[in-house]
C-alpha cells in the first residue's frame, strides 16, 4: 500500500499529519425539503489513509456525492465527526472552512465548473490568489507549470467557452492542483469525457498520486474504479464494502 | 397542460422565492415612485382647503375709515351675488424693537369667533384679547419679527404708542405674502386698532362671492359702493377695488413654481420605475428560458406557455402594486405635511388621489406584463436545444473588446478582476441599471444646479441693492434735499446713496420703479443698450423679464402710468439683474423728483464705515435719531437682517429640493441592490465554486464591491449629461413661470460629491446580497438551480 510513507504533502500545511488523511466517524447526513426528511447518510465509518488513491462507487442516490461534500467541508454532516489531515472540520467556521479547503483540498467537479471570465491560467492560478500564495509572478510560473503537467501550456490565454470539455477538465485539474492540495477529490471527474480522454485524465490523477497526494474519487466506470488501490462501496447511505483498509 | 401551466405559475412564486420577492420590492419600489405624482394633488388639496378655510376674498373695498354697523355689513351679503361679506380696519405701524423702530401690519378683526371672510385662523396660543395681539406665524418662519406668547410689543400706530402682549401665532392666507415680502403682520380686535389708529369704522371690506365672471364682479362692485354711498354719501376709497380671479390667490405664483417642480420630479421616479419595472421583468424572464425550452419540449404550445407567463408578471405586478401603493400613499402623504406645514402654513388631509392609483395600478400591473412579454416571446422561439442549454447567465464573455480590454487591468487583484469582469459580462443588464443610477446621479447632479441657480438668483434679488442700512420716510415729514447731509454727518456712516421707489403702471400691470442717479451705485447689468446720461429724463432701462413679457426692445417708446398721468418713455437699455424678479423699471431720479415736486428721494441706501452688527445697529439709532429729532418720520432696514431673512428662505427651499431628491436617489439605488442581487442569485453555482476553491468572505466582498462600483461609476458617467440636461429642463421651466430667463448655474464641484456618494452608497447596499452569499453553504450554492 502507497500510504506506508507518510510524509507532508506541502511545507504550508499546518503540521506533519500523523494517522488517516480522511477519518469519517458515525456521519449521518439527513436533507430537510419542505416537510420530507430524506437520511442520505445513515452512519458512515470510514478512513483513508495518506497518500492513498481510493474509488467510492455505488448505486445512483446511495450517497456517493454527499460524503464528498462532507470531507471537503462543502456540506456539514447531520451527526458525527469529520477528521481531515488531522483538523476536525465540522467545528470550523464557514469562513474558515473556505480557506482551509483552499490551501488543502483540490476539487475536481463533475462539470469543471471553471470560472467563465478567468482565462485558463487564471482559473489555475485562483486558489493561490484567494490563498495569498507567493507573489504574483511565483502564482503564474506554477500555474504554467500545472498546466504544462496536463498539457495545456499552449492555450494558458483561452477563456473557458474557447476551450473544449477535456480541456477544461484538465484546466479543472491543475486548478486542484494549484495549492499543492495534500488531498484532491473528484465527483466523476470524467464522467462527462469520452473514454479515451477520461482514461488520460485518470493517468494525471494516478501521477498526481504517485507524488503522495491522497485522491478519493467517485465514479460509475467498472474500470476506472479498478485502478484505485482500494474501492469502497456505498448502499442506501451506508459503507457496504472496502472499509477499513481491506484492499 | 393549461392547467398544469397555471398551477405552475402560481407556484413560481413560492417556489423560486428570493427571485421572485426581489423582482415584486422592485416592482413595488417603482410604484412607490409614481405615488410622487400623488404630491403635487396633495398640496393642491391642502391648499384649496387652506383657501376653504381662510375664505380669501374674492372682491376686497377699501373705504376711506366708515363706520359701519354689525347690521349694515350683513347687509353687504344681501346684495346680489354676494355670498357673504366681512370688514376689517388695517393700517400700518412700527414696532419698537430695543431702540428701532421696525414696520409692521396692523389687521384688526371684528370678532375673532365670528369672521366670515379672509378668516384669521389661530396656530397657537389664544386669540387676542383687547389689548393683545396675535402674530402671523409666517412673522417668526421669515425671521422678520421673533414674538412668543407672551411677550411685550410696543406697538406705535397714528394716534400713539400702545404696550401689548402677544396671545398667540396665527394668520390668514391674504396677508400671508405681505410677511414674506417684507413687513411683519399683527392681527388685534378692530376696536383696539380703532384706539391706536383713532380712526373710525373700518378700512377694508371682503366679499364672496358667487359668480366670478369679470362683468358680474364689477356689477356687484358697483352695487357695493351704491350701498357704501347711501350709508356714508360722498364715500371715498383709499385705494381701488382688488379682485382675485378665479383659481388665483396670493404667491400662487411661487405656489406653481413649486407644484411644477414636484411635477417634474415625480416624473423622472416614474421614469425610473417604467425603466425598473422592464429591467426586473426582462430579467426574470431571461432566467425562465431553459424552464421554457423544457415545456416546449414537453409539449407546451408557444401561447399557453406566453399565457401562464404573462399571469404570473400580472400576479407579481398585482402584489407588488398593493405592497407599493400602502408605502407610496404614505410616503406622498409624510413629504406633503412637511412640505404644506413649513411652506405654505396649511394643513393638509390624508388622501389617496384615484387618478394617481389609476396610474400606479397601470404601471404596476399592465407595466410588468408587458415589459415581460418580449422577453417570453423571445424564450418561446427559441428552439427547444438551445433553450435546455441556456443557464440565464450571459455567459459569453470574451467577444467584446470591453471584455478584452478588462483582461488588461492586471494590477487589480483577483477579486476586484473577478468583480469588473462580471459586470462586463452582463453588460444589458449592467447599462441597464447603469441608466438608472444615473437618471437618480443625475437628478441629484441636477437638483444641486437648480439649488446653485436659486441660491445665486435670491442672492442676486438680495445683492443689487447696495448700502448696509436702508432709510425709507415714513408719511408725515418725509425725506428732502437736507436729508443725505444729515444722514453723512451720523457717527459711522461712510455714505448716502439716494433712491426713489415708486409704482408706475403698464399695460394694465403694475411695475415696482427704482429712480436713480446717472452715476448710481447700482451696479447694473445691461444685456442691451445703455444706461441713462445726465439731463435725460423720458427714458427708461427695464428688466429682461420684463422685456421679455412685454415684448420690449432698446429704443421702443412705450406709455406708462407714472403718478402724475401717462408719459411716453423710451427704453435705452436692459438690465439682466433680478430686480423685482426681472421685472423692474429704472428711471432717471432727478427727472422722477421733479415730476413729483420733491427736493430729494424717498430712500436713501446707506454704507457704514463698519460693516460690524453693532457698528451698523449703532450707525442705524444714529440715523433715526438725527431724523427725528428734525421732525422727519422715517424708519430703517438692516441689511445683516434682511440677509439673515432672505438665506433662511433660500436654505429651506434647500430643504426642500434635497427632501424631494433623496427618494428619487433611493429608487436608482434600489435597482442596483436589485441588480446586485440577482446577479449573485444567477451566479450562486459560481459562488459555490469560489467558496469550495478557498474564497473567503472579505474576496466575495471585494468581487461584489467592485462589480457594484463599477456599475454605479457607469450610472454617475450617464448621470452627469443627463444631470445637465434636467438642470436646464428645471430652471428653464422656473425661468418660463417667471417669465425671465434665468442663467443655468451648473457647479462642476457638485460632480464629485455625487460620484463619491454613489460609489459609497453602491459599495454598501452590495452588502446585501454579501450576507447571502457568505451565509450559504457552498453545498447548496453548488446545487441551486
Ligand atoms: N439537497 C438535497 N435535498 C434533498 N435530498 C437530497 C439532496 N441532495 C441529495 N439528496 C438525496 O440524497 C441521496 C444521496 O444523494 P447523492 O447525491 O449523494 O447520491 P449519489 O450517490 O452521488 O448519486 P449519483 O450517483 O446519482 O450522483 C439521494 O437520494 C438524493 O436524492
Ligand atoms: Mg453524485
Amino acid at each position: 500500500m502507497k500510504g506506508a510513507v507518510q510524509r507532508a504533502p506541502n511545507q504550508a500545511s499546518d503540521q506533519y499529519v500523523t494517522g488517516p488523511m480522511v477519518q469519517l466517524t458515525a456521519v449521518e447526513k439527513v436533507f430537510i425539503s419542505g416537510r420530507l426528511e430524506y437520511p442520505a447518510l445513515r452512519g458512515i465509518d470510514l478512513s483513508v489513509e495518506t497518500g492513498e488513491f481510493v474509488a467510492l462507487v455505488g448505486p445512483s442516490g446511495s450517497g456517493k456525492s454527499t460524503i464528498l461534500s462532507i470531507l471537503t467541508g462543502i456540506d456539514r454532516p447531520t451527526a458525527g465527526t469529520v477528521t481531515v489531515a488531522g483538523r476536525r472540520i465540522d467545528e470550523m467556521t464557514e469562513d474558515e472552512l473556505a480557506s482551509w479547503r483552499g490551501e488543502n483540498v483540490g476539487i475536481v467537479f463533475q462539470f469543471f465548473q471553471l470560472l467563465p471570465t478567468l482565462t485558463a491560467l487564471e482559473n489555475a492560478m485562483l486558489p493561490m490568489d484567494f490563498a495569498d500564495r507567493g507573489t504574483l509572478d511565483e502564482r503564474r510560473l506554477k500555474a504554467s507549470d500545472h498546466l504544462e503537467l496536463v498539457a495545456l501550456s499552449d492555450k494558458a490565454d483561452h477563456l473557458p467557452s474557447e476551450l473544449s470539455g477535456g480541456e477544461q477538465q484538465r484546466v479543472a485539474i491543475a486548478r486542484a492542483l494549484a495549492c499543492d492540495p495534500a488531498l484532491i477529490v473528484g465527483d466523476e471527474p470524467t464522467g462527462n469525457l469520452d473514454s479515451e480522454t477520461a482514461s488520460g485524465m485518470f493517468d494525471l490523477l494516478a501521477s498526481v498520486n504517485e507524488r503522495g497526494v491522497t485522491v478519493v474519487y467517485v465514479t460509475h466506470d467498472r474500470d476506472m474504479a479498478n485502478r484505485a488501490d482500494r474501492i469502497i462501496a456505498i448502499r442506501d447511505g451506508l459503507v457496504v464494502e472496502g472499509n477499513p483498509g481491506s484492499a | 397542460m393549461i392547467s398544469a401551466l397555471r398551477r405552475r405559475s402560481l407556484r413560481e412564486l413560492t417556489k423560486r422565492g428570493a427571485r421572485s420577492w426581489l423582482t415584486m420590492t422592485t416592482i413595488a419600489v417603482a410604484v412607490v415612485g409614481v405615488w410622487l405624482l400623488a404630491i403635487p394633488a396633495l398640496i393642491d388639496d391642502a391648499m384649496t382647503s387652506r383657501l376653504d378655510d381662510d375664505r380669501l376674498n374674492h372682491v376686497r373695498l377699501f373705504p376711506n375709515a366708515v363706520v359701519l354697523s354689525d347690521a349694515e355689513i350683513d347687509g353687504l351679503a344681501e346684495l346680489p351675488n354676494v355670498t357673504a361679506a366681512d370688514a376689517k380696519i388695517v393700517a400700518g405701524g412700527q414696532v419698537n424693537l430695543s431702540g428701532r423702530l421696525i414696520d409692521v401690519g396692523l389687521v384688526g378683526v371684528r370678532d375673532f369667533s365670528a369672521q366670515r371672510v379672509d378668516v384669521v385662523a389661530v396656530e397657537s396660543g389664544a386669540a387676542p384679547e383687547p389689548g393683545e395681539v396675535l402674530a402671523d406665524g409666517e412673522n417668526l418662519r421669515f425671521g422678520r419679527l421673533a414674538a412668543d406668547i407672551g411677550d411685550t410689543l410696543s406697538i406705535t400706530g397714528p394716534a400713539g404708542t400702545r404696550e401689548f402682549a402677544v396671545s398667540g401665532t396665527g394668520g390668514t392666507i391674504l396677508f400671508a405674502s405681505g410677511v414674506r415680502e417684507g413687513d411683519p403682520i399683527l392681527y388685534m380686535t378692530a376696536d383696539t386698532l380703532r384706539d391706536l389708529t383713532g380712526w373710525p369704522g373700518v378700512t377694508s371690506i371682503e366679499l364672496h362671492l358667487d359668480q366670478r365672471d369679470a362683468a358680474v364682479v364689477s356689477e356687484t362692485i358697483t352695487a357695493a359702493q351704491v350701498y357704501l354711498d347711501d350709508i356714508n354719501p360722498g364715500q371715498s376709497y383709499w385705494l381701488a377695488p382688488g379682485t382675485w380671479d378665479p383659481g388665483e390667490w396670493p404667491d400662487k405664483d411661487d405656489f406653481d413654481n413649486f407644484r411644477s417642480l414636484f411635477t417634474i420630479l415625480a416624473g423622472v421616479a416614474v421614469l425610473s420605475g417604467l425603466f425598473m419595472v422592464y429591467n426586473t421583468m426582462n430579467t426574470l424572464v431571461r432566467q425562465e428560458t431553459h424552464e421554457i425550452g423544457m415545456m416546449k419540449a414537453l409539449g407546451g404550445r408557444r401561447r399557453h406557455i406566453a399565457g401562464a407567463f404573462l399571469e404570473t408578471a400580472g400576479l407579481m405586478g398585482l402584489i407588488a402594486t398593493i405592497a407599493g401603493s400602502v408605502a407610496g400613499v404614505l410616503l406622498a402623504n409624510l413629504l406633503v405635511s412637511a412640505i404644506a406645514t413649513s411652506l405654505m402654513s396649511a394643513q393638509p388631509h390624508f388622501g389617496v388621489p384615484l387618478e394617481v392609483l389609476g396610474i400606479a395600478a397601470v404601471i404596476g400591473i399592465a407595466g410588468t406584463m408587458l415589459a415581460a412579454l418580449p422577453g417570453v416571446l423571445r424564450a418561446t422561439r427559441i428552439s427547444v436545444r438551445d433553450a435546455m442549454e441556456h443557464h440565464g447567465i450571459e455567459a459569453r464573455y470574451g467577444d467584446a473588446w470591453l471584455d478584452r480590454a478588462l483582461q488588461r487591468f492586471r494590477f487589480l487583484s483577483r477579486s476586484a478582476q473577478l468583480g469588473l469582469r462580471s459586470a462586463a459580462r452582463s453588460k444589458g443588464r449592467s447599462v441597464a441599471t447603469g441608466l438608472q443610477i444615473g437618471l437618480a446621479a443625475g437628478t441629484a447632479i441636477a437638483f444641486i444646479a437648480l439649488g446653485a441657480t436659486m441660491v445665486f438668483l435670491n442672492n442676486q434679488t438680495f445683492d443689487v441693492e447696495a448700502g448696509d442700512i436702508h432709510l425709507f420716510e415714513q408719511g408725515g415729514r418725509g425725506l428732502d434735499d437736507t436729508t443725505a447731509g444729515i444722514v453723512e454727518a451720523v457717527d459711522g456712516v461712510a455714505a448716502a446713496h439716494p433712491i426713489h421707489y415708486a409704482t408706475y403702471g403698464f399695460r394694465g400691470e403694475n411695475y415696482g420703479v427704482w429712480s436713480l442717479p446717472t452715476d448710481t451705485v447700482f451696479d447694473y447689468d445691461l444685456g442691451a443698450g445703455r444706461w441713462f446720461r445726465e439731463g435725460e429724463s423720458d427714458v427708461v432701462v427695464v428688466g429682461q423679464a420684463l422685456a421679455n413679457v412685454e415684448d420690449l426692445a432698446v429704443d421702443d417708446v412705450i406709455t406708462v402710468e407714472r403718478f402724475d398721468g401717462p408719459i411716453e418713455v423710451t427704453v435705452i437699455g436692459i438690465d439682466n439683474l433680478m430686480v423685482n424678479g426681472g421685472k423692474g423699471i429704472f428711471t432717471p431720479l432727478t427727472a422722477v423728483l421733479a415730476a413729483a415736486g420733491r427736493s430729494g428721494s424717498n430712500a436713501y441706501w446707506i454704507e457704514t464705515v463698519s460693516s460690524e452688527e453693532a457698528a451698523v445697529d449703532a450707525a442705524a439709532g444714529g440715523i433715526e435719531q438725527a431724523l427725528r429729532s428734525r421732525g422727519h418720520s422715517v424708519s430703517t432696514e438692516l441689511r445683516y437682517v434682511e440677509r439673515a431673512a432672505n438665506q433662511s428662505e433660500a436654505s429651506l427651499i434647500l430643504t426642500f429640493i434635497v427632501l424631494l431628491g433623496v427618494p428619487v436617489l433611493a429608487i436608482g439605488m434600489i435597482a442596483l441592490v436589485s441588480t446586485m442581487t440577482t446577479n449573485v442569485l444567477e451566479r450562486t453555482k459560481e459562488i459555490g465554486v469560489l467558496r469550495s476553491i478557498g474564497a473567503r468572505r472579505r474576496h466575495l466582498g471585494k468581487m461584489l464591491r467592485t462589480e457594484g462600483m463599477a456599475v454605479a461609476f457607469v450610472g454617475w458617467l450617464l448621470g452627469v449629461p443627463l444631470g445637465y440636461g434636467i438642470a436646464r429642463l428645471l430652471i428653464w421651466l422656473i425661468s418660463r413661470a417667471f417669465g425671465a430667463s434665468f442663467p443655468v448655474i451648473f457647479p462642476l464641484w457638485s460632480l464629485v460629491p455625487v460620484l463619491v456618494l454613489t460609489l459609497a452608497v453602491a459599495a454598501l447596499v452590495v452588502r446585501i446580497p454579501l450576507r447571502r452569499v457568505a451565509r450559504m453553504r457552498p453545498g447548496d450554492a453548488l446545487r441551486y438551480e
